[in-house]
Formats: C-alpha cells, sequence, structure tokens
C-alpha cells in the first residue's frame, strides 16, 4: 500500500510540475519527461500463461518413456469417469498415505512427476498445478460407492477431441485454461490417456501452434461481426 | 426477426429435381442449392415474421414434386445474441 | 455480409454436413473435389507472415492450397511452425475477397475491368506529374512486398518518374533497426544468424514478447536452454507476458528507460573493467552526436544529426552519471538487477544473444537505444562469433528483403543512399534512365507523407500490401486527410479493409503463392518461391500491376519482362546491384531449388557471421574481426544520453498506453482474421489492467473501460491477468482489430534520425465505460 501512496505521490507531483511549466500539450515539440520511480514489482505468474513452460525441462524426457508390455495405457473413459463433469477435479481412487498430511509431502512425491506403480498397474497422473498443495480441498478419496439420495445430475459431455483445420494442422485446445495451463502435465508422459498423449512433448512452447477454440465464435466480418 | 433461419435437406419425387427446384427458387424466402451428383436438395428458408413461416410451411407441403423434407439447422437473432 | 447473411451461411453448412453423412459422397458444386492428404503435391515457400522466415511446405490439390507442414530443410524451422504458419493457407480463401477492381463513381466503389482500373492509375499519375510535378505523387508499400514487387516499385517511382517518394511500411517497423546499423556499422542487417540461438549461454531479449512474436525462434531458444544446462534467459520487459513466464529471470522496467539501464550496464563494465582490450583497441572508435533532438510531432520536422568524434576517456566521462543507483530511481529496476545483466554480459566465458525487435524499434530513441545495446556487445567483444550476437529481428517477411535491401525508402537506392552520387550512377546505369532522372534528395518519410496528404502538397498515393488506416499512429489524421477533395488513393490488396474503404481505385492483387516472388528474412536469407494456384477473378500480383502501369505511362522499355519469365528477369537485374564480397546474392536458380540461402553469398558459399574473416569474405584475415562497413574500419561506439518520452502520463492523463500484436494476429488481422481458427481464438481486442488498477476502477474481466488519449477515445473490454499484466499506471492494447482502432489514440512522434514512430508510449486517460 505504501508502494501505491509513493507512485501517486511521484505522479501528482510531475504532474504538478507540468501543469506549472505550462506546456501546451500536443501541439509541437515540448519538453517531456518520465516520473521518476519507485521499484517496479518482481514479474508474478499469470497462471493461464505461465503453466504451458511448467513442465518443460521434462519434454525430451518424456518423448522416452512410453509405455511398454504389460504397462496398460489410459484412455479418455477412464480419465472422464474419475470426474463428475468434465473439468472437474478427480477423485482419488487409491488409499491414502496419510489422512492428514498436505499434499506437497505425500501427493506430490508420486504425482509431481508420475511414473509406474506396480502395485496399481497404472502409470501416475501428473498434477498441472503443483503449486497448489493443500490437494485434498478439492480431491476427495470416496469411502464407499453407496449414495445417501439417488442424483438427477447430468454432467456436460466432455469436448470432442478436436482435429485439425487442415490434415496437418494443429488442432486447437477445446478446454478453458483456467487450473489447467501446463499442457505436459495431462498431454505429455505415458499416463496421458492415449487419445490426447502429444507426439512431440518436447516442443514446449505449446501454443505457439495450439490456440483456444473452447468458446464457439461468430466468424469475422467487417460489418461488426466478430465482436 | 425472431423467426429462425432454417435449413433442410430436401428429397425430390425422382425425376422431378430440377422442376422442384425451379418452384422452390420462385418462393419468397426460399434458397436452394442443389446437389451436383444426386437428387438432392438444401433447402434455406428466412422469413419476416410468424404468418410468413406459416404461409411458407403450407406452400412447401402442398409441392407434389416435393418426396420428403428434413429440418436440419435453425439460427435466430434471438439465440444468436 | 450482414448478421443475417452469416447465419444463411452457418445453417447451410450445417446442412451441407448433414446431407453428406446421410448420402456419402454427395456434391453441391460450391466445394471443389481436393484430395486426400496423401494425395497432394507439396511445394516450397516461406511463411507470409513475420519476418523469421519459416520454411513451409504447401500441399495442392487441384489449384487450390488444402495443407500445410513444416519444411524439414529448412534451416530456420526445421520443420516447425506457429500457429500463423499452419493455417497460413487458409488466409487466400476468405469469402470476401477482392476478385475484380473497383473504382469510385459517384462516392460509391464500383466494379470495373481490371484493364480500365490501370488506365486510370496511370492518366491519374500522368496528369498529377503533369499538372502539380513528379512529387505531387508517391508510392507507399510494405515489407510484404516481395522483392520483385519493391524493385518495381523503386525503378517506376525513383528511376523512371523521378520522385524519391516511395515508402515502405517498414518505417513503421524497422527504420531504426536500419539507422542503427548504419550508425554503428556501416552497413544494414545483422551481423549473425539464427545459429547463434545454438551456441548462446545467455539471451538477454530487449523489450521483446518473443514467445508470441517469433515463436518459432523462442522455442529454438528453449532448445538450447533445455540441451545445455546452465543456459539463461532473462526478459527485459515493460510488461509481463508469455515470455515472461518461460524465462529464468524477468525484469520490469518504466518505458523509455532501457536508455538509462543500457549506459548503466556499460558503466559497470567499464568500472569492473569487464571489457575485451584488445578488441576494443583494434575494432572500436568512440562518437558523440546531438542531444535534446526533439520528438518530430510537428510538420516538416526536421533533423540531421553532427556526429563528434571523442576518445574512451570522454566516453567514460559521459557515463558517470548513470550508476546503477541513479538509473534504478529512473528506470523502477532495482540496482542490483543491472548489476546482474552487466555481469552477464562481462562475463568473458558466457556468449550472449542480445533480442530486439519493436520495444526498441518504435521508440522515439530507436537508433540510439539500437546504438546503446551495440555499445554493451562491442565493449565486451562479444559479437560476430557463433553465440554472440547483438540481434535485431524483423516483423514482416520482406522487411529485409525488400525494403531494406531493394532499398524503398525515400532516402535509399537498390544500392546506397540516395544523397551518394556512386549510388545513383549504379542505378542510373542497371535501370538504364539518365543518372539526372535519379533525385539526390531524400522527399517525403512515412509519417510525412501522409501529412503532406493531409496538407495538401502530396495530391495522389499508391498504396500495396498494407493497412495504413489501422496502422498509422494518430489515424484520424491521416484518414481525415485521405478523405479530402483533391486526393487521389490507389490501394492494392487482397481483401477490403479501413484503407480500401478510402480508395478511389482498388486492385485485387494475387498473393503469396499465387503469385512467384522472394521474401528476404532477418537473417539475411533470400527464399523463392513459384506460383503454386491461381489468383482469384482478375486479381494480379503487385509486380504486374506495376510494370502494366509503367507501360500505360509510356516507360515500357524499362519494363521489358516477359509474363512467364518476369520473375527471373527482374531477380537477375536486381542481383547486379549487389555484385561483391559484401552482398553478393545467389542466382535465381539457385534460390529456386533450396530452401533459402544467406547473403553474402560468395563462390556457392553463405556468410554466417559478417565481419568475421573466418566466415566473411568480404572481411580481411589477419585478425578475428573486420568491421569494413565505416571509413575508419571500425564498429562505433556512440555515447548516447537518456532523454524522455514524447508524451509521459501526468495528472489529465494518468496512465501510459502500450500497443503491440497477440500470437494469434498478424500485423492488421485483415489477413488472420479470416482465419476462422485464429479469429475465434482470438476474436476482438481488449485492454489489459494490473489488477491493482482494475481494482482502483472496479473493473472485471470482460468490463467496458474507456481509454481517452489527446487525440481519441475507445472502449475496450478488460482483460486482467489473462495475456499479459502491464504494471501499475500502465495499459496494453493490441492493434490487430479494425473495429478498435488504437491507433486513434497513439502518438505521431518519432525518431529523429529514423523517423520511425513510437507506438509504446504515450499517455491516456482510463475510466469504466457506462
Amino acid at each position: 500500500m505504501k508502494r501505491i501512496w509513493r507512485i501517486a505521490m511521484a505522479t501528482a507531483l510531475m504532474a504538478a510540475a507540468v501543469f506549472v511549466i505550462g506546456h501546451a500539450l500536443g501541439s509541437g515539440e515540448r519538453e517531456a519527461r518520465t516520473p521518476a520511480a519507485t521499484n517496479l514489482e518482481r514479474p508474478l505468474p499469470i497462471l493461464t500463461e505461465s503453466g504451458v513452460f511448467e513442465r518443460s525441462n521434462k519434454g525430451a524426457f518424456l518423448k522416452d518413456v512410453k509405455p511398454g508390455p504389460g504397462q496398460p495405457e489410459r484412455h479418455l473413459p477412464a480419465y472422464y469417469a474419475r470426474r463428475a463433469y468434465p473439468g472437474g477435479p478427480p477423485a482419488i481412487p487409491h488409499d491414502l498415505v496419510d489422512d492428514k498430511s498436505m499434499g506437497g509431502k505425500s501427493c506430490l512425491a508420486c504425482h509431481l512427476d508420475g511414473g509406474w506403480v506396480p502395485a496399481f498397474k497404472a502409470f501416475t497422473p501428473v498434477t498441472p498445478h503443483p503449486e497448489l498443495i493443500n490437494c485434498r480441498s478439492c480431491h476427495v478419496h470416496p469411502e464407499n460407492k453407496g449414495n445417501f439420495q439417488a442424483s438427477t445430475f447430468q454432467a456436460a459431455l466432455a469436448a470432442e477431441v478436436p482435429k485439425g483445420a487442415m490434415p496437418g494442422a494443429p488442432p486447437v485446445i477445446p478446454h478453458e485454461l483456467d487450473m489447467r495451463s501446463n499442457c505436459l502435465a495431462c498431454h505429455g508422459g505415458p499416463a496421458a490417456p492415449a487419445e490426447i498423449r502429444t507426439s512431440h512433448p518436447e516442443r514446449s512452447n505449446c501454443r505457439q501452434c495450439h490456440v483456444q477454440g473452447a468458446a464457439p465464435q461468430p466468424l469475422f466480418s467487417r460489418n461488426g461481426g466478430g465482436q | 426477426m425472431d423467426v429462425p433461419i432454417k435449413s433442410y435437406i430436401v428429397w425430390p419425387v425422382p425425376g422431378k429435381t430440377s422442376e422442384l427446384e425451379d418452384a422452390l427458387m420462385e418462393m419468397a424466402g426460399c434458397e436452394v442449392l442443389p446437389a451436383v451428383n444426386q437428387e438432392l436438395l438444401l433447402l434455406v428458408t428466412d422469413t419476416p415474421d410468424e404468418a410468413a413461416e406459416k404461409a411458407l410451411c403450407g406452400q412447401l407441403e402442398s409441392l407434389t414434386t416435393l418426396h420428403c423434407l428434413s429440418l436440419v439447422a435453425g439460427v435466430s437473432e434471438r439465440e444468436a445474441a | 455480409m450482414n448478421r443475417r447473411d452469416l447465419f444463411k451461411q452457418m445453417v447451410a453448412a450445417a446442412a451441407v454436413t448433414a446431407a453428406g453423412e446421410l448420402v456419402p459422397g454427395v456434391s453441391f458444386g460450391a466445394t471443389p473435389k481436393v484430395d486426400s492428404i496423401n494425395g497432394l503435391t507439396w511445394k516450397k515457400a516461406p511463411c507470409r507472415f513475420c519476418g523469421t522466415g519459416c520454411g513451409l511446405l504447401i500441399g495442392i490439390s487441384n489449384n487450390r492450397a488444402v495443407a500445410v507442414k513444416g519444411d524439414p530443410a529448412s534451416s530456420v524451422n526445421k520443420g516447425l511452425c506457429c500457429v500463423k504458419g499452419y493455417h497460413s493457407v487458409m488466409a487466400l480463401y476468405g469469402a470476401d475477397r477482392l476478385t475484380k477492381a473497383l473504382v469510385r463513381k459517384n462516392g460509391t466503389l464500383v466494379p470495373v475491368p481490371i484493364n480500365e482500373a490501370l488506365d486510370l492509375v496511370a492518366s491519374k499519375l500522368k496528369e498529377n506529374i503533369a499538372q502539380h510535378g513528379k512529387d505531387s505523387v508517391a508510392i507507399y508499400g510494405s515489407g510484404q512486398w516481395t522483392i520483385p514487387d519493391g524493385y518495381c516499385a523503386s525503378k517506376l517511382f525513383k528511376g523512371a518518374i523521378g520522385t524519391n517518394n516511395v515508402e515502405g511500411n517498414a518505417r513503421l517497423c524497422m527504420a531504426s533497426a536500419v539507422t542503427g546499423f548504419m550508425t554503428t556499422f556501416g552497413l544494414d542487417e545483422p551481423m549473425g544468424c539464427y545459429e547463434d540461438i545454438d551456441n548462446a549461454d545467455v539471451f538477454v531479449l530487449w523489450g521483446n514478447n518473443m514467445a508470441e512474436m517469433h515463436p518459432v525462434l523462442f522455442s529454438r531458444m528453449l532448445e538450447r536452454r533445455q540441451q545445455a544446462t546452465g543456459t539463461l534467459i532473462v526478459d527485459l520487459a515493460t510488461r509481463t507476458t508469455r515470455t515472461s513466464m518461460a524465462a529464468d529471470r524477468s525484469i520490469l522496467f518504466l518505458p523509455q528507460t532501457d536508455l538509462a539501464i543500457a549506459n548503466a550496464i556499460a558503466h559497470e563494465l567499464i568500472r569492473n573493467n569487464w571489457l575485451h582490450s584488445t578488441f576494443l583497441q583494434r575494432h572500436v572508435s568512440f562518437h558523440t552526436g546531438k542531444t535534446n533532438i526533439g520528438y518530430g510531432t510537428q510538420d516538416k520536422f526536421a533533423f540531421t544529426d553532427e556526429p563528434k568524434t571523442i576518445d574512451f576517456a570522454a566516453y567514460k566521462k559521459a557515463l558517470e552519471e548513470y550508476t546503477p543507483e541513479k538509473v534504478e530511481k529512473l528506470s523502477g529496476v532495482p540496482a542490483r538487477e543491472i548489476r546482474f545483466l552487466a555481469s552477464l554480459y562481462g562475463d568473458p566465458k558466457k556468449r550472449v544473444v542480445s533480442f530486439w525487435c519493436m520495444g526498441m524499434n518504435q521508440h522515439t530513441r530507436g537508433t540510439w537505444i539500437q546504438n546503446l545495446v551495440y555499445n554493451i556487445h562491442l565493449l565486451t567483444g562479444k559479437i560476430s562469433t557463433p553465440g554472440n550476437s547483438p540481434f535485431s529481428l524483423t516483423g514482416q517477411p520482406s522487411a529485409c528483403g525488400t525494403v531494406r535491401e531493394v532499398g524503398t525508402l525515400t532516402n535509399r537506392l537498390p544500392h546506397g543512399e540516395v544523397t551518394d552520387p556512386h549510388a545513383r550512377e549504379m542505378a542510373a546505369k542497371i535501370w538504364g534512365v539518365p543518372v539526372s532522372n535519379i533525385a539526390p534528395k531524400p522527399t517525403l518519410h512515412t509519417v510525412e507523407m501522409f501529412r503532406a496528404l493531409d496538407r495538401g502538397d502530396l495530391k495522389m498515393i499508391w498504396i500495396q500490401v498494407t493497412n495504413p488506416m489501422v496502422t498509422m499512429p494518430k489515424t484520424t489524421r491521416y484518414r481525415d486527410g485521405l478523405k479530402k477533395d483533391g486526393r487521389f488513393v490507389v490501394v492494392s490488396d487482397v481483401y477490403p479493409t479501413p484503407t480500401t474503404d478510402v480508395a478511389d481505385v482498388v486492385l485485387p492483387s494475387a498473393m503469396w503463392i499465387e503469385r512467384e516472388g522472394m521474401f528476404g528474412n532477418s537473417e539475411r536469407r533470400t527464399q523463392h518461391w513459384e506460383k503454386m494456384v491461381d489468383p482469384p477473378g482478375e486479381a494480379m500480383s503487385d509486380t504486374w500491376q506495376l510494370i502494366e502501369v509503367a507501360r500505360r505511362m509510356g516507360h515500357g522499355k524499362l519494363f521489358p519482362y516477359k509474363p512467364e519469365t518476369h520473375i527471373k528477369e527482374i531477380w537477375e537485374e536486381y542481383r547486379q546491384f549487389h555484385h561483391g564480397a559484401a552482398h553478393e546474392m545467389a542466382s535465381y536458380d539457385e534460390l529456386r531449388s533450396r530452401p533459402g540461402i544467406m547473403w553474402p553469398y560468395v563462390k556457392g558459399k553463405e556468410t554466417k557471421w559478417r565481419y568475421n574473416p573466418k566466415y566473411d569474405p568480404a572481411a580481411k584475415p589477419g585478425d578475428t574481426h573486420h568491421f569494413y562497413g565505416k571509413p575508419d574500419q571500425k564498429a562505433w561506439i556512440w555515447f548516447r544520453p537518456y532523454e524522455p518520452a514524447a508524451e509521459s502520463p501526468d495528472k489529465e492523463y494518468p496512465f501510459w498506453l502500450n500497443t503491440g500484436r497477440v500470437v494469434e494476429h498478424w500485423h492488421t488481422g485483415s489477413l488472420t482474421r479470416r482465419i476462422p481458427v485464429l479469429h475465434q481464438a482470438m476474436p476482438a481486442a481488449y485492454v489489459e489492467l494490473h489488477p491493482n488498477d482494475a481494482k482502483k476502477f472496479n473493473v472485471k474481466n470482460g468490463d467496458r473501460v474507456r481509454l481517452t488519449s489527446r487525440r481519441g477515445t475507445i472502449v475496450l473490454p478488460a482483460l486482467i491477468d489473462r495475456r499479459g499484466r502491464p504494471p501499475e499506471g500502465q495499459v496494453f492494447v493490441p492493434f490487430f482489430d479494425e473495429h478498435k482502432l488504437i491507433n486513434e489514440l497513439t502518438l505521431d512522434a518519432f525518431c529523429p534520425i529514423s523517423k520511425q514512430p513510437d507506438y509504446k508510449k504515450c499517455a491516456v486517460r482510463v475510466e469504466k465505460a457506462v
């Protein structure tokens, strides 16, 4: 707050100075000056932008890690079956290490980088948001399969896996990016569902080719279309 | 302008395709796209109000060269807004 | 097209799809038959968009472009593209493509046969020249002109008509890079090449959101970091972006203070004696020029620098006031960060690449900031060796190839300045015109060209491949100017735009792979492509439009080219300008057979690093470097001070406005907005605010925000913490959206040396719109 005030003060003083000098602004040459600055903030991550590079250092490694013989691949139906609706937080399908712990020490031990777990005969899915370590604020562990009351809830349909606009063209991203901007977490490596696993995890700037296509828009038209 | 713009697939009575195409092109609010390799037409209708829409439906039903009509899509200003 | 027409198209398309599912193989004629992906013919072309110059392979079927892949044989991109490249061919097929010439009759544009329109253009040119003199007509092209387009434009206007009223929109884009190279090295264009990326240890990005603007090169840099541990990417910027997210270190500075930061880095290099002293002694001389050089905001502004040679001691003394602590106060960058930057440049074991593009070019001290960054590389001797490279990136596919190498700027000829008698003699000889035809003085640079149209000094302008009614700063003045009585505006383009809206004649152009051509990219690479598909309707290449008009004006014997071979004839004629080790170009046949060749191309060998005798045949052997561009055979270090921006925030207009691009759209969006994938991903312009400012104005994502400058006002939806985040007190707006013309707010102040406007800094007021 103090910093904001200082910037405000500096701006106000600067404005006053310009006013006193009485320059006719906008007409011809004039003296110009930059306000004295207090230090700018250290850049903080922009969540929808930063994730794309989150696992880029793993890309080259992921390219070579493929399910081997006797290591079944995951598929989309199983992926969606863990969620109440597409984009919902998946439930925890296995027993917990420790019911009290924060995720940083327990969940992330496996879900940060993934890997083959012989006991479950499955690859560990990787979390797209390892910075959020209170995992179980969203991910629950179903203790039984019964219901208190039957539900009539019907989940939205999952987006279809898009094709490119032309043969060979990169498909668009059919989902929003909030909490899901870390592309390689879900699309790279052996735990990624086969239908959406990228063939080229080593190319880390995913969004240079794959752009948003989640919300349908009318086509561009000069007469006010596309607005 | 709340009457939707609609598109239909139109099957003509066999052998009557071009006759049907001409008849549809005569009707107000109709645009026709004939298939080049099949006896099949696409119809796009754009009517100003409910009454015109009803009248058009009546006209379509009365066409003897039309074998069958199936609605594909409709968009209205209100839905799109 | 109105909304209802759009809906009709939508429902009709749905019916076509449904019918296709019910009756497999049914065809409605409207959609031409194309082969499956495995039955295509693939042909090479450089990408149509930015200056990276990625090699593409275009899949052709039945006279249509139907698919794209990255060319694995291209050393630029090695098979990778960005989203614009992958969808580039779709830019040919927008439904409102211009296929007929249009002429304004009684206030409206009506279709006419193209020959009638070409007749009119030629007769209007002749009429204006006869009545008002040869300097009453002008041509304004762009860095998207192919090399033959720009060459014919220069030959017609500078050689045949005899006016230097030839400009390109690269004046708005690359002019400061050119004057930077010329003042420091005496020769234009980068000394290094993209292979520097594969050899560097440190990358410093000066105001350059490369992740979105040069994504393929950015990915190559990320790949380098993956392969060589310890590689460092430093993002030095005025705004937090996707690039900042990928960088190892992100440093924010206040607008315009890059000048002070660069000087502070030099100050620290000297204070710590992190200098390459033998390099300095042998290859560098020290200079200074005028200060308080103005901003060019008034009409007919003129400036000539007065260079003075100084010595190292004087240079060192001039830098004294740029201590990191003092610069911290000005720039907002902590002194320790400045020292950190100096330590990277100063470490003799680290190879450093500096990248920049519009942040340093669109700058009222654009030439100075280029000089200052070269200074850092020269003080440390980090130049012209693999991985040591001050690297100016370009934004257009042939800003280098056409505007800079052909010289489609008022002050340039295909080889040298118009003021240089040798350059004029060479041009007269190759063109076959009397040397007296070629005017010895520059006339109007771009901003002044549009001011002259407004004032009425200039009567007629022919605009090709560019959209100035979206890109000119302070657009309103220049649009009103073009609409005045007594002005005649010809526009060659492929789609209707806000510029064709104000035209008296619109000529439909054949674009890119609908004709043969060459582009030249940022690393001196010339790339040829052949005609792959027919242009629609009467559309004609810009080259051929110029030839047709030249013939109608009676200059036919200067343009004797045959339709089937004209590109080859033009190339071989143009190539004569560049004979010699310093600039030799490859032959037409070689260009045709390879995915791009870097000049100087001597005895079948490309030059990867200029001024380095190991690689450059023009450099004298016997030393590590030879800077042969300047008369003293040295690279010039310039002392250039910090001077403030032309307009800074004040009480009435308390925010900085910054403008730029997004990854999906290229420039004014006239092509990319007609590519459904790209438009849908980024349908409209927005204004980025810092979250604290948004809170202050009670603005949420998507709320309407009004921006007002001294020149105009606009309402935009707010975007908070999505694509980018400006610091408090600053806003950012992309300029691609013709429905939200942010350049109506920007200021037409420019660098007095390069005459390039500053689109990155002006003052605005921010309000929540009701």
